[in-house]
């Protein structure tokens, strides 16, 4: 879930500090301090732990912090949303029932965790089915559970032709969705195409959608942009176009022992995925923001100024048989 | 790609004169199509109460101004009803209060029966009661005054176990045409519903059963911290071959990470017996290469024709951290995560347990000191295939010495997120970790 910025806490700063160091203890002592201070807990989820977590990818992005201090904040984070959780009032015990869950392969499922207890505050029976769930997974927990809505969060703009296929899946029930996170734009747009029922863009919006969607829906309407089909193609493919891609940068004179190429070959299938996105989303801004975040990403780390460009080069290369993916990169 | 409509489109049960065959025609289309795209809709939700309110959103406003589904559970009837413009509405009666009224009727013959209601109270309020037995779903009904009300029964695998009453405004009401339509409708509809029914029955006894098979919640233990994790090999099922297990008490606890073989629900429900092995055996002595000899004779006595790899753990608090004594059954080597970012292998040996009588198995102590992890997994997590190659220990140690000194839920977090981008999508072995990690101050 995006943050607005005007909803964060001034004591954002403070409590990054903590999590950095991966302090849990004194991170749960400066949220429960907010909470006697009178802050609502539901709004301290969102301004921060959520606002804490989106700097969090940033301070990483500019190397500022290791992949290990960024588990450690989300497992502290984690044990601070648990807590803020149990200062939330119950949900009655007639209250619709709500199926919180990520994507598959989505792992970060703290923005999941976040809006599954800001929901529980707002009065809903929340199932949450935690990180990564298969679309069988979440079928199966839906037809046993009957629920309301089911709501999805996804981070990756490479995870939006999944988030298509588990629309499909869940529509198919009878059961609205309701999506969110990071790899959506503001205006719902995106949402909007890939078949979703509702759009919330941050946790605290996600009840008020939810009281909005209809009982029971219809199968999502068929995708029928020209880049629906390659969506999947690239997607399917995604691993291999990431190894050819990183060869063609290679080839192209990259210097293999550089040090911030290991985190290029972690990034490539990023790019790659996002250029799925982009495909099934019909919309050239997903490719072009994870180019983007590379670059940032990479330069931070001694990489060329140059080198989200030669990676587009690249993937366009590699993807020059399927049309509207070299159209996406031209 | 529609053809043009002589009438407002969606008036599927207007009366149609003989003499206009091409009306007919376009008339009989538009009810393939709808009937079509009712059942389609309704395929998909195998959950009764969700595959009425499709239904009802089919019904109403496209066919009717008011539809509602009654449906047997138990001794009560389940009624649900939609007013045109209005969500659902629910209620419940006893079956003993439809038994003289026509829908019970309908229930006891299987046969659909049509209703004139009087134009004038309380004729038409009787007339109400025969078909809706809930005075509270009545009110909306009597305000649009029908002029007939059609009950039809809902009928799969020989049984009625339902009916599907339907309703339109003043003035009009259903003629044999528009009946016959409106049968063939509820036939269609309620295999579909009929096919949750009998879901809803299956999944209860499997999630019954899968709770009692499911991996359990970690206890709170002072001076130690646990987390875990569990992910399956196939998505779609719920439960695994893999198992872990933390009991105890005040200051002696035992924790297993095991893997039986073979996968699926035949798997867990040896994990099931495993697990209760271990308990049993940790309650009349918790040294581990007792608790494996125990377990080792269990499952030999059993039939001998299954295996089970673990590792078990007793775990007691010692002068400054704690004192963890280890033994293994066939199952790979534990790892030890220094806080100082040191790693070490903990070299339990023994063969696999259930296969062989009298097996000696040997424990290895080692004490931990504050931040210390010490991770228990299974082989899913080596063994997990990648684009080129196996995950490995060599992955496992590297991405472990990024994590020195993190809390243990961080630790193991760090591993499941790297072996799941190293698996992609390929089909992988059930996956089971478990971390526990020494911590120097009591918790809060």
């Amino acid at each position: 879930m995006s943050v607005d910025k005007a909803l964060s806490f001034p004591e954002l700063d403070d409590f990054l500090e903590v999590l950095r160091v991966g302090d849990r203890d004194t991170a749960l002592g400066l949220a429960r301090a907010q909470v006697s201070a009178g802050r609502p807990p539901a709004d301290l989820l969102v301004g921060l732990v959520g606002a804490a977590q989106e700097r969090i990818g940033e301070l990483w992005a500019r190397d500022e912090w290791s992949v290990g201090q960024e588990h450690a904040a989300t497992a502290v984070s984690d044990a601070v949303v648990t807590m803020l959780g149990t200062q939330l009032p119950r949900p009655p015990a007639d209250a619709p029932r709500v199926v919180v869950t990520c994507v598959e392969h989505e792992w970060h499922a703290l923005p999941a965790r976040i809006v599954a207890e800001t929901l529980r505050g707002s009065g809903y029976a929340v199932s949450y089915l935690g990180a990564s769930t298969s679309p069988a997974h979440l079928t199966q927990h839906v037809l046993d559970l009957a629920p309301r809505a089911v709501a999805m969060s996804c981070s990756l703009a490479g995870s939006l032709p999944r988030v298509r296929r588990q629309v499909e899946a869940v529509r198919q029930t009878g059961t609205p969705v309701m999506v969110g996170g990071r790899a959506f734009d503001t205006t719902g747009q995106r949402a909007r195409l890939l078949g979703a029922n509702g759009f919330a863009r941050t946790a605290d919006e996600a009840a008020e959608v939810l009281d909005g969607l209809p009982t029971s829906v219809t199968a999502a309407p068929a995708l029928t942009h020209e880049g629906a089909t390659e969506a999947f193609i690239v997607h399917a493919g995604r691993e291999r176009i990431a190894a050819d891609v990183h060869a063609r940068l290679l080839a192209d004179g990259i210097d293999e022992d550089a040090g911030w190429v290991s985190t290029l070959v972690d990034q490539l299938p990023h790019v790659v995925g996002a250029l799925a996105g982009a495909l099934v989303a019909d919309e050239r801004a997903v490719v072009d923001d994870s180019l983007e975040w590379a670059q940032l990403v990479l330069a931070n780390r001694g990489a060329a100024p140059d080198i989200a460009a030669r990676l587009r080069r690249q993937l366009a290369v590699s993807v020059r048989d399927l049309p509207a993916a070299s159209r996406l990169l031209a | 790609m529609k053809p043009p409509l002589p009438r407002p489109a969606g008036d599927l049960l207007a009366a149609v004169g003989t003499e206009a065959a091409e009306t007919r025609l376009v008339q009989s289309l538009e009810r393939s199509r709808f009937l079509a795209e009712a059942s389609r809709a309704v395929s998909g939700a195998l959950h009764v109460e969700k595959a009425i309110d499709v239904v009802l959103g089919q019904l109403v406003p496209q066919l009717v101004d008011w539809a509602q589904i009654v449906v047997r559970d138990g001794h009560a009837l389940r009624c649900r009803a939609r007013l045109v413009g209005a969500e659902p509405a629910e209620a419940s009666v006893w079956v003993p209060s439809v038994q003289d009224s026509a829908l019970g009727r309908v229930m006891d013959l299987g046969l659909a029966e049509l209703l004139h209601v009087p134009p004038h109270e309380p004729e038409a309020d009787d007339a109400l009661a025969e078909v809706v037995p809930s005075a509270g779903l009545r009110e909306a009904i009597a305000g649009i005054r029908p002029a007939d009300l059609l009950c039809v029964p809902l009928t799969a695998r020989g049984s009625t176990y339902g009916t599907l009453t339907v309703a339109r405004r003043s003035g009009s009401g259903f003629d044999d045409d528009a009946v016959a339509f409106i049968e063939d409708f509820a036939q269609r509809m309620a295999l579909s519903i009929g096919a949750a029914r009998a879901y809803a029955e299956r999944s209860h006894v499997a999630r019954v059963l899968s709770r009692s098979l499911a991996p359990p919640r970690l206890p709170d233990i002072p001076g130690l911290r646990l987390a875990s994790s569990y992910r399956i090999a196939f998505e779609h099922e719920t439960l695994g071959g893999d198992f872990y297990d933390v009991h105890g008490d005040a200051d002696d606890w035992t924790a297993v990470v095991g893997d039986v073989c073979g996968k699926g629900l035949e798997a867990s429900v040896l994990t099931g017996r495993a697990r209760q092995a271990v308990r049993t055996a940790a309650l009349v002595d918790r040294s581990p290469s007792r608790v494996l000899d125990l377990v080792n004779r269990v499952l030999v006595a059993d039939g001998g024709d299954v295996f089970v790899t673990l590792v078990v753990a007793r775990v007691r608090r010692a002068d400054h951290g704690l004192r963890v004594d280890l033994a293994g059954a066939g199952h790979p080597e534990p790892y030890l995560l220094r806080a100082d970012g040191s790693i070490e292998r903990v070299p339990v040996s023994g063969t696999v347990a259930g296969l062989f009588e009298d097996l000696d198995y040997t424990e290895v102590s080692v004490t931990m000191g504050d931040h210390d992890t010490c991770l228990l997994y299974t082989d899913g997590v080596t063994e997990a295939p990648g684009m080129h190659d196996r995950y490995g220990d060599e992955r496992l140690s590297r991405v472990l010495s990024t994590m020195a000194g993190a809390d243990v839920s961080a630790v193991v977090e760090a591993v499941a997120l790297d072996v799941a981008t190293h698996l992609g999508d390929r089909d992988h072995d059930d996956i089971a970790l478990l971390g526990i990690q020494s911590m120097r101050d009591e918790e809060e």
